[in-house]
């Protein structure tokens, strides 16, 4: 095994002259052993209310190798419909409409969501859906709760976390309960370990450190 | 057989090499150990021929074997201060700040 990137995460108050968002942020950047092989330089961000999680508007940004491409969401006040623009390497800009559930994320706000259930009143196996709009297209998404593990959970030591299952309808996730995340079973529900299955291999997302939660 | 135990582990040597220059992490021991196999089964056939080769691509695995562990005990994981990145960054932080004045303004 080798390891290829750290990812971050982090989140930050952001005021408007009218509104305060929470902006919830997820960088992804290859170690300097990477670099001149294979370079990532990923920024996923989402404005959100702070109490809702509601997102306003989510931006991607995405270098992998030579790839590169751009997303911007901006979420109507009702949630139901998104104004896309998106480019994708170096071709023209396109701009499109679409209409959603009232419910939909994106793919950063909904880990904080999930983050914000009370996992303790879920019952194992049970699922929950999830919508979320990724590549343009909204995907229904349903987490569901494998059981409780205790595993190691970087500076914080060993915890017990809830073992939940991603799925989606897309080809990006493969195999049944090959895309899991381990967050731990207290108040904070920090996400401790990612085991995910997509269709160039395997990888895992192990935390180092959690500070400020 | 002699010979095709030498080709095996030379090849698996090579195929080392490569990949202990590469960022592979250990991965580099699965041809590593390959190698080492390879190179002591070459010496256990026909002893009455030189050894030399096959003592060579031993000691050359055993080398890579302990460059790999050093390179995954010594060498740590960072991340360098791309400028560039923490500029988009903080770019794209300012021009959602616009954007959301809009959706406010608009709201």
């Amino acid at each position: 095994m080798t390891s290829l990137a750290q990812v971050t995460m982090r989140t930050e108050p952001v005021n408007t002259s009218k509104k305060s968002y929470l902006r919830l942020c997820i960088e992804v950047a290859t170690f300097d052993k990477w670099d001149s092989f294979f370079k990532i330089r990923d920024l996923y961000e989402s404005y959100v209310d702070p109490i809702t999680l509601k997102p306003s508007l989510y931006k991607r940004n995405v270098l992998e190798g030579g790839y590169t491409k751009t997303e911007m969401y901006t979420f109507s006040a009702a949630g139901t419909s998104i104004t896309s623009v998106a480019r994708r390497m170096k071709r023209a800009e396109t701009k499109r409409s679409l209409n959603v559930s009232a419910n939909a994320s994106d793919v950063v706000s909904m880990v904080y969501k999930l983050r914000m259930i009370d996992l303790s009143k879920i019952k194992a196996g049970q699922s929950l859906p999830f919508v979320i709009v990724f590549d343009e297209k909204q995907l229904p998404v349903w987490v569901k709760l494998i059981g409780n593990e205790t595993i190691s959970a970087g500076n914080l030591g060993k915890k017990v976390c809830y073992k939940l299952s991603i799925s989606a309808k897309t080809d990006k996730l493969k195999g049944a309960d090959k895309n899991l995340i381990w967050i731990t079973a207290d108040s904070k529900r920090v996400p401790c370990l990612i085991k995910f299955s997509i269709p160039v291999g395997v990888g895992q997302v192990s935390l180092l450190k959690a500070t400020g939660v | 057989m002699r010979k095709v135990f030498i080709v095996l582990a030379s090849l698996s040597s090579i195929t080392a090499l490569v990949l202990t220059y590469l960022p592979m992490g250990t991965i580099a021991l699965i041809p590593v150990a390959l190698a080492v196999v390879f190179s002591l089964l070459a010496m256990t056939r026909e002893k009455e021929k030189s050894q030399v080769f096959p003592k060579v691509l031993f000691f050359l695995s055993v080398v890579i074997f302990l460059t790999i562990i050093a390179k995954d005990v010594f060498v740590e994981d960072k991340i360098v201060d791309d400028q560039q990145f923490i500029q988009e960054k903080q770019e794209s932080v300012q021009d959602a700040k616009i954007l959301l004045e809009g959706l406010d303004s608009v709201r």
